[in-house]
């Protein structure tokens, strides 16, 4: 075998077409959507991880990539700070109970595409004081977290979001490393399953409120209704008093939270729900509307009803909003940035960048890059076009996953790698 | 009086009996905890579903075969009673097998109605086959002595 990448298809139970249409068809704000299957074995197929060697991503025509740096434990997200400095934040996901047999396997299964180092519950921060691309300065900013992933700052105020609570730290400009003791503003739900364990996190334009993604705590209930209460949504919290109401619901697993420049409004990309197809659920992005249901767990892009979930409520997918804008299926996003500056060439200056984690439910591999999806008007507008790719190499093997992405203040996009836990970054080829 | 030391019978006519409770039980129960799911939508029965029909499954197929073996390797009269009974097994734990990656997908959909079905003929042919096993009145069944 040339590499271990796991093709569980297994021809003789599953029916053909596996692998999965080119998920071009499937970008856009009206994707195909096939009829949807159930398998004895869905269809399987997780890249192997490989190094980069002296390799690095494939940048687009007009931008080229440097590893910004490298080294870390789990590094998912990225947070740039007024002054230049970037967050670094490298999490250890909580482990899941066994509930089935499955459990076992799909740990297994996917164990294959991720990283051997281990989270360390902590940010790290990085200063390139000189904006050259290397950072002279690195500080374990904050330690001792639970599970982080989202990051805002208000004025003097940092919020990290753990799984279980936005928590807040006193943060002076310049700070390299915060003792503070943090202070619980909001808990939110995370253990004891804990499925979707990443809170996205983003305070609103006037500051005043935060909204915070909460995942699903199954793929489709099946970990009981009760485990789904507070899930699948975004909070609103209010930043005085960490009061907090459902913003928008029926969100599968809503991360990259990024306010758009100009409208302020809130967008997400969500990870929609496995196990119906290689073409089907397609993952989004999608401007939140206030009261929103965007139908998890009853119903997808729409009104199509999941036939998997009791008990069934018409009611709900009858008010099921339809998302902005398919990513295509199983492409796993899990970072969001708009476009901001005029560092990037022009093509990139009026979108936003999509992390995309790269598919585990397909036999053809989706994802694996960062796209750049074109806006007009406030819209999505036109295809994605892949910003950095080559993370799968000739091999098969997957050198590298991106997860959040940012702009820096230079306005560079830095790529969080959780793979070969490296921060890249993208700017104009000179 | 002189004492007779009771006699040692065959050391795998029990072990087997015990070994194949194990898949009756088990498969049986399956489908009770699958009546349960289909009529509460409480995902634990269906839990239990599929661990009684994964343990049910895995011991039944090492009783199986070791009961083959043993049989093949048994001298004698051709057994036809007995091939038919592990033939009947077989089917039963080939069902148990498909039963099972149908319950391992998620929800409402991994029991009604395919894993229902399933689960109710693997039981029918799992009570069959033990049927066939025990109903001879013969502990040592399929002329093991």
């Amino acid at each position: 075998m040339r590499n271990v990448v796991l093709y569980l298809a297994a021809a003789a139970l599953a029916s053909c077409a596996n692998g999965g249409q080119p998920p071009e068809g499937q970008t856009g704000a009206n994707p195909d959507l096939p009829v949807a299957k159930q398998y004895l074995m869905p269809p399987m197929h997780v890249a192997a991880i490989g190094t980069w060697g002296d390799a690095v991503p494939t940048a687009a025509r007009g931008l080229r990539v440097q590893r910004f740096a490298g080294d870390f434990r789990n590094a998912r997200s990225v947070y740039p700070l007024p002054n230049g400095d970037v967050l670094v934040v490298e999490p250890k996901g909580p482990t899941e109970p066994i509930l089935r047999p499955k459990s076992i396997v799909v740990n297994l299964i996917q164990g294959f595409g991720h990283s051997k180092t281990e989270g360390a519950d902590r940010i790290t921060l990085l200063r390139d004081a000189d904006g050259d691309g290397r950072p002279e300065g690195r500080s374990v900013f904050l330690a001792g977290l639970n599970a982080p992933f989202g990051v805002a700052l208000v004025g003097g105020d940092l919020y990290v979001a753990n799984t279980d609570a936005i928590v807040r730290y006193p943060y002076r400009t310049g700070q390299t490393r915060i003792t503070a003791p943090g202070r619980i503003l909001t808990p939110l739900p995370g253990g004891p399953i804990d499925h979707h364990w990443t809170k996205s996190l983003v305070a609103s334009s006037d500051g005043r409120r935060l909204y915070v993604g909460i995942g699903s705590n199954s793929n489709i209930t099946e970990n009981g209704m009760e485990a789904e209460r507070d899930r699948a949504r975004i909070w609103e919290v209010d930043r005085a008093t960490g009061a907090h109401r459902d913003y928008a619901t029926g969100l599968r697993n809503p991360n990259g939270l990024s306010i758009q420049p100009g409208t302020e409004r809130l967008w997400t990309v969500v990870n929609e729900r496995d196990e119906l197809g290689p073409d089907l659920v397609p993952d989004y992005m999608t401007s939140v509307r206030e009261g929103g249901f965007y139908g998890w767990p009853y119903s997808y892009w729409g009104g199509h009803v999941d036939p998997r979930v009791r008990p069934q409520r018409p009611d709900m997918v009858a008010r099921a909003t339809m998302p902005d804008y398919s990513l295509s299926s199983h492409v796993a996003p899990l970072g969001m940035a708009f476009s901001s500056g005029t560092a990037l060439p022009a093509r990139f200056r009026a979108g936003a960048f999509v992390g995309e984690h790269g598919s585990w439910n397909r036999g053809k591999l989706n994802g694996y890059k960062v796209v750049y999806v074109p806006f007009a008007n406030g819209r999505p507008a036109g295809r994605p076009v892949d910003v950095l790719s080559g993370f799968i190499g000739p091999d098969g093997k997957a050198r590298g996953r991106p997860v959040g992405v940012a702009l820096d203040r230079t306005g560079a996009l830095l790529v969080a790698d959780d793979v070969a836990n490296v921060v890249w970054r993208v700017t104009a080829a000179r | 009086m002189a004492t007779t030391p009771p006699r040692r019978g065959p050391v795998w006519p029990p072990i087997r009996a015990m070994l194949f409770a194990v898949p009756f039980t088990c498969l049986v129960g399956a489908l009770v905890t699958d009546i349960a799911y289909a009529n509460s939508a409480q995902v634990q029965w269906a839990n239990f579903s599929v661990w009684l029909i994964a343990a049910g499954a895995a011991v039944g197929w090492i009783a199986l075969v070791a009961d083959a073996a043993l049989a093949a390797l048994r001298r004698g009269r051709p057994d036809r009673r007995g091939a038919f009974r592990r033939v009947v097994t077989v089917f039963a734990l080939v069902f148990a097998v498909v039963n099972g990656f149908v319950h391992s997908r998620d929800a409402w959909t991994s029991v009604v109605p395919d894993g229902l079905v399933l689960s109710a003929i693997t039981a029918a042919l799992i009570l069959a086959a033990g049927w066939m096993t025990y109903a001879t009145g013969d502990a040592a069944p399929a002329g093991e002595a």
